[in-house]
């Protein structure tokens, strides 16, 4: 574990990255820097890559193959090229942000993080006690590469518990931008000069004639791989899947063909070996109920791995709602976009983003559906968990502010 | 005999070397008789015949009971059955457990015998207090129906009911535990820990104190349900003693559920003396086998190793007996510690968990 700071090491932080962002460099000048970092961490044999990855795969009991596969999802989208252009974007700030950031999802916030630096501005990062480690090793490779710009990101730890270490992070900051549930970020404390990244849920969609034959295999096989990935805990990962069709025998057939393609995966990127007890009750509860949905004669089919390793539920007529993350999908049916919309009602104000897999169905109409129940991020099946730089993560609010609405 | 005879005969005179078998013969009635549960068996693939200990017995979780007919076929229209429903309010569900108790004489063997043990081993009547709803006035909770029984055996003397369905007449509660105390008679309160939040709050802001009569004792159950702020057990303790005069030991929690015709209590020096640990534990009847099951594979786990409650409850003869709970609790040597509710909150950080949409959802 990483020693824990004393307020006024944050104080003396936040000092460092005013003497260091006094320091102006060119945005451009930063996106070159942030490239070659970021293709060292691309490289699954880079050394702190790999001690990260080994360290948070026997901290949280994920598996290693998961973490690769889930981090490569995640960097693919930090090209040089991507990177030049959105530094080509952004507006020059001159402030200290102070991050708080989420465990669940190795690297979360990163989007954010390159943002900020690519602004000019400095970050205090506080990384979560589940996941201590990204950031922290990030930071280290940045200032290996680069002084300066390395200069402009610190990252400390602590637990949530400590809430005066917590307030002097909030008092040193221009804005404190917390990750995570509500609970995180009431544990920040509320006020002003606080705008935080809430829990978000995603979900995907498969229109008519996608369902079937050929494409159907393709996109359940990306599709499961939208699921997999970070272990489903990520505001990014989907949930359900909505099957646009007229028979609910395509959704059945798609149903299993997910299943087929969530075994495959489950043999490829192992979940979980041991599952902490309120996760397995959770996924219990969840299996239990479509269980006995289905044995009271509700049309329900719950198609399941070994253990709790992974479940895809068939749930026709279900509304979307969150599962418990942890690989376990629910499936269900609809006619026609007006029937979307009306389904994603209970979760409107808290959708992130939405995989359509279309195959030839007009996306106007349908991003145009998802717009309106707040979906900010369309994505092709397969490429939820590598969003684009200009990913409108919450809204995009803290995009439109970097880049002053550019 | 048939196998509710055998079971009511087990309850009345318990013979512990005997409960193995009789689960067996009780899973091989209701594998016959329930026909879901036979659906659900035949699904795992565990016939009766193929089983040599209950051990394997299928557990079905509580959620079941919101969607399935756990019972025989008409078992409601039977002359004396009882249908109850839980409450509904936990997670702000809106679809409500359902209960059918084709033999009430059981369930009440079973509620009584156990409430003699760990509420009145002294053999005392008393006056009694219930501030939850009677039977007459909820009929569909089966708190209501165990109270109801409780007072008809164990009561002596004047007794009120203070609660409708709606709301706790405090006031009442009040003034007749009052006069239990000026007439130096002991009394027995049976309620929600919810209503024992509102007579402490009451009492707590007019700084009133009520001595009971020594040997009065109260029940609480339910633990934070229906509470903003929710009372700890030990605050409970705390607030019995300081507010209503009655001994800790006196001061017994009870563990229920509607799917389950069998109860726990707290173990204290009152009922179980030198047997009661620091620590409050509660015990099962011995018609009740507690487990602490392994979510993922449904296993038994070790002793004092936590994970889901468990029972396999005789009383539930005519419906299922292997039922899963969604608590967290551990069990030694017989003794349970219950460790709370499994939260269904799964994912955590920034994807939306199923806690926040519930409570969201409830807004």
């Amino acid at each position: 574990m990483l020693n824990l700071p004393s307020a006024d090491q944050i104080v003396q932080g936040a000092r460092s990255l005013e003497a260091a962002t006094s320091d102006p460099l060119a945005p451009p000048q930063v996106a070159e820097v942030l490239a070659t970092v970021l293709t060292r961490w691309r490289d699954r044999e880079f050394a702190s890559r790999h001690a990260t990855i080994v360290r948070i795969a026997r901290h949280l009991g994920l598996s290693i193959p998961l973490l690769e596969e889930s981090l490569d999802a995640l960097l693919a989208p930090f090209t040089r090229a991507a990177l030049a252009q959105l530094a080509a974007r952004v507006a020059t700030r001159r402030e200290l942000l102070g991050f708080v950031m989420a465990g669940n999802v190795v690297g979360a916030g990163l989007h954010e993080v390159v943002l900020g630096l690519l602004a000019g501005a400095g970050l205090l990062v506080k990384t979560s006690s589940r996941e201590p480690w990204f950031f922290e090793e990030l930071a280290k490779t940045l200032a290996q590469e680069d002084l300066r710009v390395g200069a402009r990101l610190q990252v400390f730890n602590w637990s949530r518990t400590r809430a005066d270490l917590t307030r002097t992070l909030r008092e040193v900051t221009d804005e404190l931008i917390p990750y995570g549930d509500d609970s995180t970020i009431a544990a920040v404390g509320g006020g002003g000069r606080m705008v935080g990244f809430g829990s978000r849920l995603s979900a995907a969609l498969v229109t008519r004639g996608a369902a079937r034959g050929g494409p159907a295999q393709q996109v359940a096989r990306c599709l499961a791989r939208d699921v997999t990935l970070f272990e489903q805990l990520g505001c990014l990962s989907p949930h359900q899947i909505f099957v646009e069709c007229e028979s609910e025998g395509d959704a059945t057939g798609f149903a299993e063909r997910l299943a087929r393609e969530m075994g495959d995966l489950a043999a490829r990127l192992p979940p979980p070996l041991d599952l902490e007890l309120e996760d397995a009750a959770a996924l219990r509860s969840v299996r239990e109920t479509a269980r006995w949905r289905a044995i009271a004669g509700e049309p329900v089919r719950t198609i399941e791995g070994p253990g709790l390793s992974w479940v895809v539920i068939f749930d026709p007529d279900a509304d979307l709602s969150p599962a418990p993350g942890l690989r376990c999908v629910r499936v269900s049916v609809i006619r026609t976009l007006a029937e979307l919309a009306a389904r994603l009602a209970p979760v409107r104000g808290k959708l992130e983003a939405f995989a359509v897999a279309r195959n030839g169905a007009n996306i106007s109409t349908i991003r145009e559906v998802l717009a309106a129940s707040g979906v900010s991020y369309l994505a092709e099946p397969g490429a939820m968990q590598s969003p684009p730089l200009t990913w409108r993560h919450g809204g995009g609010w803290f995009l439109d502010r970097m880049t002053a609405g550019q | 005999m048939t196998i509710q005879e055998q079971v009511l005969s087990f309850i009345h005179r318990p013979e512990p070397g005997r409960f193995d078998s009789l689960a067996l013969d009780v899973f091989r009635f209701q594998y016959v008789s329930v026909p879901p549960y036979r659906r659900y068996c035949d699904h795992l693939g565990i016939r009766p015949e193929t089983l040599s200990s209950p051990d394997r017995i299928p557990l079905v979780s509580t959620v079941a009971f919101k969607y399935a007919s756990l019972c025989a076929p008409d078992s409601a229209q039977l002359p004396g059955a009882l249908t109850f429903l839980t409450s509904g309010t936990t997670r702000g569900r809106q679809r409500r457990g359902l209960h059918v108790v084709a033999r009430a004489d059981i369930y009440r063997a079973s509620a009584l015998s156990h409430l003699r043990t760990s509420m009145f081993p002294d053999g005392a009547r008393m006056r009694m207090l219930a501030m939850h709803p009677t039977a007459d006035r909820m009929p569909e909770s089966s708190l209501s129906t165990m109270i109801t029984w409780c007072m008809a055996e164990f009561g002596q003397g004047p007794s009120l009911c203070a609660a409708d369905r709606w709301s706790l007449d405090a006031k009442a509660a009040l003034t007749f535990l009052r006069r239990a105390a000026k007439d130096a008679e002991p009394v027995c309160i049976l309620g929600t820990t919810a209503a024992y939040a509102a007579i402490f709050h009451g009492l707590a802001a007019r700084g009133e104190a009520i001595a009971l009569a020594p040997r009065s004792r109260m029940m609480d159950t339910g633990g934070p349900k229906g509470q903003m702020v929710p009372l700890g057990a030990g605050e409970v303790l705390e607030l019995a003693q300081g507010l209503l005069g009655i001994e800790p030991a006196y001061v017994i929690n009870e563990y229920g559920m509607t799917e389950l015709c069998s109860q726990l209590y707290d173990a204290t020096e009152f009922n179980a003396p030198g047997g009661a640990d620091h620590e409050r534990v509660k015990l099962a009847p011995p018609w009740m086998r507690p487990l602490a099951i392994d979510p993922t594979t449904l296993r038994h786990l070790p002793e004092g190793t936590r994970g889901l409650l468990g029972f396999i409850d005789l009383a539930n003869v005519n419906s299922v007996s292997a039922v899963l709970t969604e608590d967290f609790g551990m069990v030694h040597e017989g003794r349970i510690r219950i460790l709370g509710r499994a939260s269904v909150e799964g994912s955590r950080g920034c994807a939306l968990s199923v806690a926040q949409f519930e409570s969201a959802a409830r807004a």
